[in-house]
């Protein structure tokens, strides 16, 4: 009788054995997938704590001749990791006219001074979205008739309740902003959005330009028409948002890379108090992840180990027979190994089935828990936080997926076969190395 | 033959199976209690997580509801000052880790020659030039600039509570004057006047450590002050320096005071929780809660942590089923015993507490051996990952859970697996054992 045929036999006889064996070995390699199928999970649900945490990084070119052009800025956002959400500043003073070219009058009351030239001027913020400036997010600015000034936006401009009133001036109407300089640059700008300032200025050192009555917000283009008039936009801020602030070192390190600016001319300052924060403790949370698998699979193999080398050792009488008739102590061991192999390769493809199941399961159950949780956030803190939200940039989260991966399998047979070949080996050992007539003694 | 000593003699003779049983209840039972010790570390790490988000909520003064005065600067709001009662009493709420209250002063530093110290970036006018924006804090560690880490301690420590004439100076401001922890600084809020001059310690040092000229933070009178020109004092120095303005003091009361909650998801209930106070009018003052960072990374956090708790309680439930039926196996492969038993006129209770009893022998060694080597294990695989090993701690209340419990599934499993056997009479038994 060959090797296979008792094997295959000795499998089928002994069906409570084998399905004790089958049910071990289904049971472990089910909860090794399940595990690694959560834990990569996990590593997602992370990324998205850590991309929800957010990073940016600010460029200041404000001291280079030519500042943050757009070709340097597309090849800043065409990086890996940087988002599509960013913002390019710049400020600048410009006095205010008229479309006949008489100077508007300005608001001097609680100015600490009103130096030579300003007597008309005020400070102009270029933004490529006006309502994520800190004016409006930190200073209480409120937009009160109009619209916000966008991307695409030229040649427009955000002006205070007072300097419309003083002027009488409305929404749609033109103004001319000129340089305070030498250079006596004009540009003409579209009111597309008056503001109301809700919270005073502290009064006492400001001078005039400074005051909020005195302060507008315009776009990109304007500026780069007032100051360089060759064409290109220009840029004396940016501020760059990055997908996982985990990366943020990186991603700046690979933006230095871009050649056509000066680098070490730039204060590259990096936001990411929050995930720097939260990074020690998440870090921790990941780590507790990776001992409990680990725990997991130390115990599941000893458990293995532990049973399969009984399952041989209980076997003693039988392999004392077979060594007696003749066989080889080789083709009896490899039979031993060809049994649970057998069982084993049928159980991991199944467990592939029910790891799947579970992770189905749980992949459900936690989706409804958050869904259930979101909302609750949302109608708890609706009434209270509504009137101070900031812009908040939308964040994009990758959503968790807890998939069993045939890489997982492919694991959990190369793993498996080897606890099996070992385990059995290891056991059989001592009874190997006796004689038949040893063993048959030994055995009663 | 008693039961007790039938059992035993199983036990005892029978030594490979009980072995493996042995070594099958101290496994499963140590992973039972390490994944209940990582859903209590999943639990602690998961709100200190939530805490990380520095959660608060701003009492401030509800100037719609006061009146307003008049005086020489233009008018202010005659409405009720938050006096240090009311703080105390709102800092004791369960889960408020700190409270800090920012208001800014301009002072003047002197040496002890009465020299004064300059600024950074001075503009040659003398009294400009010793100008200081100072904040009076109670806990400067909680103080919206360091938390936005704008500045970091560089030396020394925060200013606490308990504190008395000290200051946190920057550090640039400390190389450029030679000044270092211990020295004695001389404050005065305005030294033409006959206000008192207070000597306060420097205990701390700070970096600025955001880029001071990116005019993005240049919207209010803050900005006309170099962060290296910022100063941070306690109260007690802070009412002696302004002993001559009533109603600006410390003891005058705060215009606004921030809570710091430990964990964000209480954040809703503290503030509920303080609007019950009866001593303190809330027509007088607003509550804004600021808990962006969490309400922007809550559902994030919540996947994660239950996640984790499932996958702990996957491995519970399927370490709980895998001794579930090499129980039922065991039981079932003693078909032939339990005829013969019946058979000799032992009763089916008897032969049921037989199996129980033998089983207990066996768990009655593996699960204090499981709670050793749970403990040990926890530790050392903990400390290999640094700060996790605080958090994964073995308790004896997860040892009497995991006891509880594993006694109740082992009796279940046995009883469950003996139903089919204990039906049958002895004659069936031993005729279908074959």
């Amino acid at each position: 009788m060959n090797l296979w045929k008792r094997a295959y036999l000795h499998t089928v006889r002994k069906k409570g054995k084998t399905i004790l064996m089958f049910c071990i070995l289904l049971i472990v390699s089910t909860l090794i997938l399940t595990c690694l199928s959560i834990q990569s999970a996990t590593n997602t649900a992370a990324l998205n704590i850590r991309k929800s945490l957010m990073g940016s990084f600010t460029i200041n070119a404000k001291h280079i001749d030519t500042q943050l052009e757009d070709y340097i800025v597309s090849e800043i956002i065409n990086t890996d990791g940087i988002t599509s959400n960013y913002n390019l500043r710049s400020y600048y003073h410009a006095e205010y006219c008229g479309m006949d070219g008489h100077a508007l009058k300005t608001t001097s009351d609680g100015a600490a001074e009103v130096p030579e030239g300003y007597e008309h001027a005020g400070k102009i913020v270029s933004n490529t979205h006006s309502d994520a400036d800190t004016y409006f997010t930190e200073a209480g600015f409120e937009l009160i008739e109009g619209r916000h000034i966008v991307a695409d936006d030229g040649n427009v401009i955000i002006i205070s309740e007072a300097l419309a009133s003083q002027n009488g001036l409305s929404i749609s109407d033109y103004l001319v902003l000129g340089t305070i300089e030498e250079t006596d640059s004009q540009v003409e700008a579209r009111i597309v959005g008056i503001f109301t300032a809700t919270m005073p200025l502290d009064a006492g050192i400001a001078p005039s330009y400074d005051l909020y009555e005195n302060v507008s917000f315009s776009d990109n283009e304007t500026y780069s028409q007032l100051y360089y008039n060759d064409g290109n936009t220009h840029y004396q801020y940016g501020d760059f948002n990055v997908d996982d602030p985990a990366e943020l070192d990186t991603i700046i390190s690979n933006v230095k890379t871009i050649s056509g600016i000066t680098w070490d001319d730039c204060i590259i300052t990096k936001n990411d108090v929050d995930y720097q924060n939260a990074k020690t403790v998440l870090g921790t949370l990941q780590s507790l992840v990776t001992i409990i698998i680990l725990v997991v699979i130390v115990i599941s193999v000893v458990l293995l180990a532990l049973v399969l080398s009984l399952w041989v050792r209980n076997r003693i009488h039988e392999t004392g027979i077979l060594l007696a008739m003749g066989f080889r102590k080789v083709n009896i061991l490899t039979q031993h190994i060809v049994e649970i192999l057998m069982i084993a390769v049928l159980t991991f493809a199944l467990s592939f089935v029910t790891s799947s199941l579970m992770a189905q399961s749980v992949g459900d159950r936690l989706l409804q828990q958050a869904t259930a949780e979101d909302q609750v956030v949302a109608t708890n803190l609706a009434g209270e936080t509504a009137e101070e939200k900031t812009v908040e940039k939308p964040v994009s989260r990758t959503s968790i997926e807890i998939k069993v991966s045939l890489l997982n399998l492919l694991l959990v047979y190369v793993i498996g076969t080897a606890i099996i070949l070992l385990s059995v080996s290891i056991s059989a050992y001592p009874i190997m190395r006796m004689k038949p007539k040893e063993i048959l003694t030994k055995m009663s | 033959m008693i039961l007790l000593k039938r059992a035993f003699l199983y036990v005892t003779r029978k030594r490979g199976k009980s072995l493996l049983l042995f070594s099958i209840i101290f496994l499963i039972s140590t992973l039972a209690l390490c994944g209940l010790a990582s859903l209590d570390a999943e639990e602690e790490t998961s709100t200190e997580l939530r805490g990380t988000t520095g959660a608060s909520f701003t009492v401030n003064r509800n100037l719609s509801t006061g009146g307003w005065g008049n005086g020489n600067g233009g008018s202010y709001s005659i409405q009720e000052l938050i006096s240090s009662e009311m703080v105390e009493k709102i800092a004791n709420i369960d889960g408020i880790e700190a409270y800090d209250t920012s208001s800014t002063t301009i002072l003047h530093f002197y040496d002890q020659n009465g020299k004064y110290y300059e600024c950074i970036n001075p503009t040659g006018y003398a009294p400009a030039d010793s100008q200081y924006y100072t904040n009076t804090t109670i806990n400067s560690q909680y103080s919206s600039l360091f938390l936005s880490q704008t500045f970091t301690l560089a030396e020394g420590r925060h200013i606490t509570d308990n504190d008395k004439n000290v200051i946190l100076i920057s550090k640039d401001i400390a190389d450029k004057h030679g000044l270092k922890l211990g020295d004695k600084i001389s404050a005065v809020n305005d030294p033409d006047s006959n206000d008192p001059t207070v000597k306060v310690e420097v205990i701390g040092i700070f970096n600025v450590n955001i880029d001071n000229t990116d005019e993005k933070n240049n919207y209010n009178m803050a900005s006309y002050y170099d962060y290296s020109n910022y100063a941070f004092t306690d109260i007690t120095a802070m009412e002696k320096l302004l002993t001559n303005y009533k109603g600006e003091r410390p003891s005058d009361g705060y215009s606004s005071v921030d809570f710091f909650v430990s964990d964000p998801e209480n954040l809703e209930s503290i503030i509920i929780e303080a609007q019950k106070i009866n001593s303190i009018n809330w027509d007088n003052f607003t509550i804004t809660t600021n808990n962006e960072v969490y309400e922007r990374t809550a559902s994030s956090m919540s996947d994660m942590s239950s996640l984790i708790r499932t996958l702990i309680i996957v491995i519970v439930v399927i370490s709980m089923s895998i001794i579930t039926l090499i129980l039922s196996m065991w039981v079932k492969s003693r078909v032939q015993e339990t005829g013969i038993l019946l058979a000799a006129g032992i009763s089916k209770v008897s032969i049921l507490f037989q199996h129980i009893f033998e089983v207990g022998f066996i768990a009655i060694f593996s699960f204090p051996l499981s709670y050793l080597v749970s403990k040990i294990v926890a530790r050392n695989v903990g400390s290999l990952f640094g700060k996790t090993a605080d958090n994964v701690i073995v308790t004896a209340h997860h040892f009497s859970m995991v006891c509880g419990v594993g006694i109740v599934i082992l009796i279940l499993a046995i009883l469950i697996s003996c139903i089919p056997t204990m039906r049958l009479k002895p004659k069936e038994i031993l005729s279908k054992m074959s």
